[in-house]
């Protein structure tokens, strides 16, 4: 596990909306980091089976065949992912929905609409709290 | 029709003398953006327009609203995570266990993040000191911007800059669009209109001051006084923390710098 600071860290990207992919995925790499993706829940566990696991992961909430929510479990019950940030970036903006995710592990929420430097802030949030959890930095 | 040089003029003299923040000479955008809604209060159809109002009669309190809206109110929920990091950490622990309490004061705190970031920070380090052991000042030029501060009502592209998803929940609760910080939150933090070019004599005597992001918009003059009136509020072996990016350099800098990690704070002479 490194430290996604931009500098060719991965990125595992999944939302349902293309556009949305082209506009966050366009962010990221122009900070330096590598994006692969993913259309909801399955093709991101097979995206991470072919791939392996990235330095993070942003997941979308609402999502058809497995909602990021469900992924998020899915993950969590992964060993391979037990140290992967995840960043849930979503329109679901209830406060009971923040704890859901938290709860169940994610370790950011990210709330649409959001800017640059916000996705940016909460991408080092997220790995922050993975380590905070977990205790692991090897960086 | 757009703001002329003249009146541009007038606005940026005007803005130095009320609050000593000094408009650069490519900030006409920010006099035409930041006055506009202000305009059409008026019954003006332009800003120039209403700069006109403002060069023809002497109204006092619209003047003070002009010089306000224009002070930059640019911040962030944590912003510079390490000096958050530093204070939890080094800071405050090192003044609780020598006096058992702590004044922090937030000088020029804008529309609240700072105090409240702080505040959340002290509630989860030092709970059971908080309310009581643990004084949070914070204080701005601007009456409106105040008010807002005040209310501590935040939207999503401002909670969303900085504002760890775990604190947003433990500390505010979502009231329509919007996020209201939640009560025992807000009455830790003492409120207050203060004036850093003006008179210290009302200022508060504090263990920490945060003063970060707003040396830069003052004149050097303006700066060195600033400086030396704080070293005067703070605490002989207090703590001054300013932005990442400033830094005193006249020649009878009352402060000494401490550098902790990428963090400086400064400490008085």
């Amino acid at each position: 596990m490194t430290v996604p600071d931009g500098l060719g860290s991965r990125v595992l990207l999944v939302d349902d909306s293309r556009a949305i992919r082209a506009v966050l995925r366009r962010m990221l790499q122009e900070a330096g980091f590598s994006v692969y993706e993913a259309g909801n829940g399955h093709e991101a566990l097979r995206v991470l089976d072919q791939e392996g696991v990235p330095d993070i992961a942003l997941l979308d909430w609402n999502m058809p065949e497995m909602n990021g929510y469900e992924l998020l479990l899915a993950m969590r019950a992964r060993p391979d992912c037990d140290g992967l940030p995840v960043l849930m970036v979503t329109t679901e903006s209830e406060a009971e929905q923040v704890m859901k995710a938290l709860d169940a592990g994610a370790d950011e929420y990210l709330m649409k609409p959001f800017t640059n430097e916000a996705l940016l802030a909460k991408v080092q949030l997220a790995t922050a709290r993975m380590f905070e959890r977990t205790g692991r930095c090897d960086a | 029709m757009s703001v002329r040089l003249a009146e541009f003029e007038f606005v940026r003299r005007l803005v130095r003398e009320r609050i000593g923040i000094a408009l650069g000479e490519d900030h006409a955008y920010l006099v035409e953006s930041r006055l506009a809604p202000m305009a059409r209060d008026e019954g003006c159809d332009s800003v120039a327009e209403f700069i006109g109002l403002l060069m023809a009669g002497r109204r006092e309190e619209l003047q003070v609203r002009v010089a306000e809206a224009l002070a930059t109110h640019e911040t962030s929920f944590f912003r510079d995570p390490a000096m958050f990091d530093v204070l939890g950490k080094v800071v405050l622990p090192a003044v609780l266990a020598k006096r058992g309490e702590v004044v922090i004061w937030s000088a020029a705190c804008s529309t609240g993040q700072e105090p409240l970031s702080v505040a959340m920070l002290t509630s989860g380090l030092f709970p059971e000191l908080a309310s009581d052991r643990i004084r949070m000042i914070a204080s701005d030029v601007s009456q409106e911007t105040l008010a807002k501060a005040r209310r501590a009502r935040f939207g999503q592209l401002e909670v969303n800059r900085g504002l760890p998803a775990n604190q947003l929940v433990r500390w505010f609760t979502r009231q329509g669009t919007e996020w209201q910080a939640k009560a025992e939150l807000c009455e830790r933090i003492e409120w207050r209109l203060f004036n850093l070019i003006g008179s210290f004599e009302q200022a508060p005597r504090a263990d920490v001051i945060l003063l970060r992001n707003v040396m830069i918009y003052f004149e050097e003059a303006s700066r060195k006084r600033i400086l030396h009136s704080m070293h005067r509020c703070l605490a002989p072996d207090g703590w001054l923390f300013l932005g990442a990016a400033e830094m005193p350099n006249h020649t009878d800098n009352p402060f000494r710098m401490e550098r902790h990690g990428s963090v400086t704070a400064w400490r008085p002479l």
